[in-house]
């Protein structure tokens, strides 16, 4: 029923964009129809820069993404330690609190116009701070009973960390890794709109100057596509995890879900 | 016989506490909120830092750590790991002590039986109802045998129906294994009748440790009376199968039925068990007032006695009303 509706409201709007299109009340250049970016999907040399160019923003974007959640979730369980989280806490909530995207210019003075040290280090440092926040927070936020329980039934203070926190800490911090994800994502592609020649963000802008609307949202589209399945993924691991550990009923699907 | 001697305990409200609870029975400790019963639990599980010693058997064990302390604890939130099944959190503390997993199989079985979680064995924490998941907890602290077992609140937050079945499982097993038993409570109920051993904590002090038949022998303070409840001399007792009642006044009070109190001339009467109405037969006069948070402990004299009762109405002194008694605690001769 859920796949009908999905599908009846994606189909009403393409034919009402379709309809506008054609009935001309806008230019063509300006609002193509649904059919003309399905044609440039289809021309393999444009469907082939696309290609190209995506494959380049993903990786930039997982390589950093990859950096960060390693970095966020290792350094998170040294700070979680009681005596440095006190002085780390503060950091991590600062760097925590800057946008993402504020990183770019500073990264231009910093790293350079380079074509992947910039957007990795971009892309790091968008998930970096919050999933290193993140992890302190879960781990200290553990209920002290458990581990308490675990101490009496006779664990030694590291198996109780990596059977009883450390699972339960991960789990807390799957939604964050999610949106910064989905935010590492954005952030590469902003940064090649503002400073690089390659990438799914330098294409749109090429397309946006040379007003080749049809092209540029084609772009949009694959952009969007991709953040779909970045927050599907995330879903069915948390999903998978979450309705054995904390029950079906408490993970309704996000409004960004299909 | 675990012994505890404490003058301190650091960050905690509990100080001079000097006991003992006898091996192989059921202590039960009361108090009111923040006493200091948890902490008490937690310096005998080796859970905080403490002034003092805990010795079972004349051993001591101050300088062992929680995981060498042999005894199990259940938290009155049961603290049941999430990320494992019922299973699994059965089988934890024999898993990390290193037995072997034949045994582990066996001795998980074995409890799963014991407690009827059968249904729910492969089960997560978070779909268990309130008592499976007490049950969960018990039978996980029992797998590791230990010597002393401590039970914080273990029928709090329960249906009436459920916590009968598991103060009934509890009762059960603690004599079935003949383990030492601590069990935590804050409000006065069924559980103290089968304590070998009561102990009243107030303030962080002990102020009362000795058999339950001892309160209707000690001068207990006035404070504590309005909150225990009072101890009072019946005119006559019945003890019939599953009706068990005192008479007061030529009335019948119900009384928790015990077999080894099938005759007794004296009953506490929890200050909770009374409810303060205008108009029946059980008639007495308010003697004492006084306001504890939104309620009023009162005093209400019924021929020699004063039956102390815990009311929303505020009332005036020498008023008159009438009392219903919903339960006793048989005291013995």
């Amino acid at each position: 029923m859920r796949k009908f509706q999905v599908l009846v409201s994606l189909g009403t709007f393409l034919l009402l964009w379709e309809l506008i299109a054609e009935l001309g009340t806008a230019p063509r250049a300006l609002v193509p129809a649904p059919t003309d970016i399905a044609r440039v999907f289809m021309n393999l040399n444009s469907a082939y820069l696309i290609a190209v160019n995506y494959s380049l923003t993903a990786a930039r974007a997982l390589a950093g993404f990859i950096l960060g959640l390693a970095g966020g979730i290792g350094l998170g369980v040294i700070f979680s330690i009681r005596s440095m989280h006190n002085y780390i806490q503060p950091v991590a909530t600062l760097f925590f609190a800057v946008p993402s995207v504020a990183w770019v210019p500073i990264l231009i003075v910093w790293v350079g116009i380079k074509e992947f040290e910039l957007p990795v280090t971009a892309s790091f440092l968008c998930s970096f701070p919050p999933v290193l926040y993140g992890m302190i927070n879960a781990l200290r936020t553990v209920d002290r009973e458990q581990v308490d329980v675990a101490m009496v039934l006779g664990a030694r203070p590291r198996t109780v960390f990596t059977k009883v926190v450390l699972p339960q800490a991960l789990l807390k911090v799957i939604p964050l890794i999610k949106t910064e994800a989905v935010m590492a994502w954005k952030t590469v592609f902003v940064t090649e709109m503002i400073a690089l020649s390659s990438g799914l963000g330098y294409l749109a802008m090429v397309y946006a100057t040379t007003i080749d609307t049809s092209k540029l949202i084609a772009v949009v589209i694959v952009l969007a596509l991709t953040t779909l399945a970045i927050v599907q993924l995330f879903d069915l691991i948390e999903r998978k995890l979450s309705s054995r550990w904390v029950g079906e009923l408490r993970w309704s699907r996000l409004p960004l879900s299909l | 016989m675990v012994e505890v001697t404490l003058k301190s305990v650091r960050n905690f409200i509990l100080k001079s506490v000097s006991t003992s609870f006898p091996s192989g029975k059921l202590s039960v400790i009361i108090g009111p909120n923040g006493a200091g019963k948890t902490t008490l639990l937690k310096v005998i599980a080796g859970l905080v830092v403490y002034d003092g010693s805990v010795c079972f058997n004349g051993d001591c064990i101050d300088e062992l750590p929680p995981y060498e302390r042999g005894v199990s604890y259940v938290p009155q939130n049961n603290a049941l790991f999430a990320n494992m099944t019922v299973w699994d959190n059965i089988a934890f503390g024999l898993r990390v002590r290193g037995f072997s997993e034949d045994y582990v199989r066996k001795r998980v079985a074995e409890l799963i039986e014991m407690l009827s979680l059968e249904s729910v064995a492969n089960r997560y924490p978070a779909t268990l109802s309130g008592g499976e998941a007490r049950k969960v907890a018990l039978a996980r602290a029992l797998a590791v045998d230990p010597k002393v077992l401590l039970l914080d609140e273990p029928f709090a937050n329960l249906d009436v129906e459920t916590r009968a079945a598991v103060e009934q499982e509890v009762m059960m097993t603690v004599k079935r294994l003949g383990r030492t038993v601590l069990l935590v409570t804050h409000t006065v109920e069924k559980a103290i009748v089968n304590a070998e051993k009561l102990h009243i904590l107030w303030g962080g002090r002990l102020l009362f440790s000795g058999r339950l038949s001892d309160l209707s022998t000690v001068e207990v303070p006035e404070d504590i009376r309005y909150w225990l409840g009072s101890v009072i001399e019946v005119d006559g007792s019945h003890y019939g199968e599953g009706l068990c009642y005192a008479e007061l006044n030529g009335f019948k009070i119900p009384v928790h039925c015990v077999s080894r109190l099938r005759k007794f001339k004296r009953v506490l009467i929890p200050a909770t068990a009374v409810k303060i109405c205008r108009k029946g037969w059980l008639r007495g006069e308010i003697v004492s007032v006084r306001k504890s948070g939104a309620y009023f402990r009162v005093g209400v004299r019924l021929g020699d006695a004063v039956i102390y009762a815990v009311t929303p109405i505020q009332l005036r002194l020498g008023e008159v009303v009438s009392l219903r008694v919903s339960e006793a605690i048989p005291l013995g001769e």
